[in-house]
Parts: C-alpha cells; sequence; structure tokens
C-alpha cells in the first residue's frame, strides 16, 4: 500500500498534462492550470528537504569529528544566521542584517570562488590542448580561432579577419554538436519521465526499509 | 626539446601569466573597442521593433559569481528599454542572490529615468521552484507573484493587471547562469510562443547556439 498509492498518483498526476494537451476542453485545462499552481507549491518543498539533508549530514561530521568538521559548524552557523535574518525580513528577506550579509560575505566569497576557476581553467585548458595527436591539434586550432574571433584585442591583432570563422565554427560544428548533445538528453529525460510514470523506475519512493 | 619544455610548463607560471592578464586592464584600462555579434545586434534589433508601452519580462537569473559578466548586459539592455519606452517585470528565479541583484541593478538603472513604479516597471521579486513558476505565469503572472519585491500586493498595479501572462508580453530576457536559461527557450518559447533572449556567461555560450539557430532565442550573450 505506500508503494502503489504513490505509484498510482505518479501515474494520475504525470498522465494528465498529457491528456490535457490533446485535449483542449475549459473543464480539461482549468484542473492542469490547477496542476501548475501546485507544482509550484510542491517544487518549493524541495528547499527545506535540501535544508534538512544538509543540517543532518553536517552535523553528523560534527558529532563523529571528521576531517574538516570546523567548516560544518561554519556552514551550519552562517545557514543559521541567514535563515534568522531572511525570515525577519519577510517575504523576500530583505532584513538589513541579511542584505549586509549578503553584500559582505555570501556576495565576495562566490566572486573568489568564480576567480579561482579562471586560473585552474587556464592551467587545465593549456594542458586540454597539447598538440598530441590530429584530434588534438584540431581541437587547439579551433580554440584559438574562436577565442582570438571573440575577444576585442584578437579583432586588433587579426583586423577582424578571424571573427567570421569563429562565428561560423560556432554556428556550424559546436551548433550540430550541442543539438546533438540536446537531443540525447531530451530523449533520455523522456524515456526516464515515461519509466517513471508507469511505475517502471521506481527508486525515487525510496528502498522500502525504514 | 623547447617545445617540449613549453608544454610541460609549471602551473605556477600559467597562473602568474593569467594574473598579469586579469590585472592590467583592471590597473590601466586599455579601452578596446567593443564589436557586437550577430546574435547581440539581433536583440538590439528586436528591442528597436518593440513600440512604446509593449511589455518585456527581464528576469535575473544569476549570482555575485557572474555579476562581473552580467550586469554590464543587464544594464544596457534597461537602459535600451527604458530609452524605448518599453513597460518592464522584472523577475528572479535563481535562488543564490538573484534578487538581491536585482533590487541594486533595477534602482541603479531606473534611478537615471523618470519612471513611475508599477507602471512603467515593476519589481516582483524571487520565486522558487525554478521550472513550475516559469509554467504557471503563462496562465497567470499575478497568481505567481500576489506580491512584489516590497511585498506590496500587486492586485491593483497598472503594469500586473495588464500584463497577465505571456500572452500580454513581447520578449522575455534572461539573464541567466548554469541551466535556466535553456528553461525558458524549452518552456517558454516551446510552449508559449513568446521570444526569448538568453544574456549568458562566455563559458555557457556555445550550448545556447543551438537553440540560437533553431530560432528559439534571438540573442546568446554580449561577445
Amino acid at each position: 500500500m505506500r508503494r502503489t498509492i504513490p505509484l498510482i498518483l505518479t501515474f494520475c498526476v504525470g498522465m494528465y498534462p498529457i491528456f490535457a494537451f490533446f485535449v483542449p476542453h475549459r473543464v480539461v485545462t482549468n484542473i492542469n492550470q490547477n496542476l501548475d499552481t501546485y507544482l509550484v507549491i510542491v517544487a518549493a518543498f524541495a528547499l527545506p528537504l535540501g535544508v534538512v539533508n544538509l543540517v543532518m549530514s553536517n552535523i553528523n561530521k560534527i558529532k563523529k569529528k571528521d576531517k574538516g568538521w570546523f567548516y560544518s559548524v561554519v556552514l551550519i552557523a552562517g545557514l543559521c544566521l541567514m535563515a534568522f535574518y531572511g525570515i525577519m525580513g519577510g517575504d523576500q528577506g530583505f532584513h538589513a542584517h541579511f542584505q549586509w550579509m549578503f553584500e559582505n560575505a555570501v556576495s565576495p566569497l562566490q566572486a573568489t570562488m568564480f576567480s579561482l576557476l579562471a586560473f585552474y581553467v587556464a592551467s587545465a585548458a593549456y594542458r586540454a590542448f597539447r598538440a598530441r595527436n590530429v584530434e588534438a591539434t584540431v581541437l587547439l586550432i579551433a580554440a584559438i580561432v574562436v577565442m582570438l574571433g571573440r575577444i576585442p584585442i584578437g579583432d586588433m591583432i587579426t583586423g577582424g579577419r578571424l571573427t567570421p570563422i569563429s562565428e561560423w565554427l560556432m554556428t556550424k560544428p559546436n551548433a550540430a554538436a550541442q543539438r546533438g548533445i540536446i537531443i540525447g538528453a531530451a530523449l533520455g529525460a523522456a524515456s526516464m519521465q515515461i519509466r517513471v510514470i508507469l511505475g517502471i523506475e521506481q527508486t525515487y519512493l525510496g528502498s522500502g526499509k525504514d | 626539446m623547447k617545445i617540449q619544455k613549453l608544454l610541460y610548463i609549471d602551473r605556477r607560471i600559467i597562473y602568474l601569466l593569467v594574473a598579469i592578464g586579469a590585472l592590467i586592464p583592471i590597473i590601466r584600462p586599455i579601452g578596446l573597442p567593443v564589436v557586437p555579434s550577430a546574435p547581440v545586434q539581433g536583440l538590439f534589433e528586436r528591442v528597436e521593433e518593440l513600440e512604446p508601452g509593449d511589455a518585456v519580462m527581464l528576469s535575473f537569473d544569476y549570482g555575485p559569481s557572474s555579476e562581473p559578466e552580467l550586469n554590464p548586459m543587464s544594464a544596457a539592455i534597461m537602459r535600451h528599454l527604458f530609452m524605448r519606452e518599453v513597460r518592464v517585470m522584472v523577475v528572479a528565479i535563481f535562488p543564490l542572490g538573484g534578487v538581491q541583484i536585482a533590487i541594486r541593478e533595477v534602482a541603479r538603472i531606473t534611478s537615471e529615468f523618470d519612471l513611475e513604479y508599477g507602471v512603467d516597471y515593476v519589481n516582483l521579486g524571487y520565486k522558487d521552484g525554478g521550472q513550475a513558476p516559469m509554467k504557471a505565469m503563462g496562465v497567470s503572472i499575478q497568481d505567481v507573484f500576489p506580491a512584489d519585491v516590497e511585498t506590496t500586493p500587486t492586485e491593483g498595479m497598472p503594469i500586473v493587471e495588464d500584463v497577465r501572462n505571456y500572452g500580454d508580453i513581447e520578449v522575455v530576457i534572461t539573464l541567466a547562469t548554469g541551466i535556466i536559461g535553456e528553461w525558458w527557450a524549452n518552456l517558454v518559447n516551446a510552449q508559449f510562443g513568446v521570444d526569448v533572449a538568453v544574456g549568458c556567461t562566455a563559458v555557457s555560450a556555445p550550448k545556447y547556439y543551438a537553440y540560437l539557430r533553431s530560432g528559439q532565442m534571438i540573442q546568446r550573450g554580449l561577445q
């Protein structure tokens, strides 16, 4: 019963929007629109679920005094502080302290993380683009052309001659490859959704053990 | 032998070169001209086609990590829209600071124009749930945002009363990091037929070319 009811619910909720898409009757559409509204509410529950999961895993880490447990203390303290002032600030969380913490802690921390990436990406790209074989050489040349064709200093050096080649590389070979990836991922997602709706895929229900 | 040495150069030297490359333009701006690419020109022309009073939805879907790349885009787009006397509905779908950036940037740019809040523009704030509010706005924007960013009820605001759903919106422009730009194209353009434009970080640009080529997007970034 604990598995059957969720499976029936999933089937009905999953099939209804497909049914509504093909039957544009007012009554059918109204119910579908209500489902969309419920979706906003249900999706919002993912947030507290994530918070509970994060807190539990970090508390366990602190209890066991695992390596780096002190960072978990910082994480939970930051989470509690931001949540406290966020809730104090009303619906959108604009308490002065909340805004101060965002501007002076969250913002610089995120900016630092992203800035550091530039160094790692440059180093990784340098190693990845070594001309070891034909494929790597093609990749290296394409990368140089695209980079020089898309930045102002590249325009200055080449007099804008690489820009059309760069644009062609992006709109033709790149777009074709991206399209393949997107279509492949979409087909995979669609088949997974069919499996979930039909009850073939049941891992989201858990192992069944308490 | 020399080439071999160059291939196995110490990563700290690469870091140093990147640091020098980043610092020089900060300390002494070079002032190189920026040439708009074809997709950027495409969005510019689409905005030029808008009539005064048309409505555009502008979504702040990025956090502080992408500010250096996306803030100039948001400023340029907002200035262009307000110069054309287009009404702007601001929303934020990205959870990690999108709404805070929206508040700051919208306040900064709107202060340059003579605009009336709730009539010429509105900041509806953040809504959790990603694709769920995007889809629900196809039916009613007011149902998704019963209050604006300052928790003022949106009921009675002329812009919200007038612009009920995507049917009343000419273009959705998202300044997006991660996958959110794709959601706008897959969901809002494909299902509701609204023009979607994405201003993205350079690292995300390649994937958007597929959408650009299929006509699902107007633009993918300012170079």
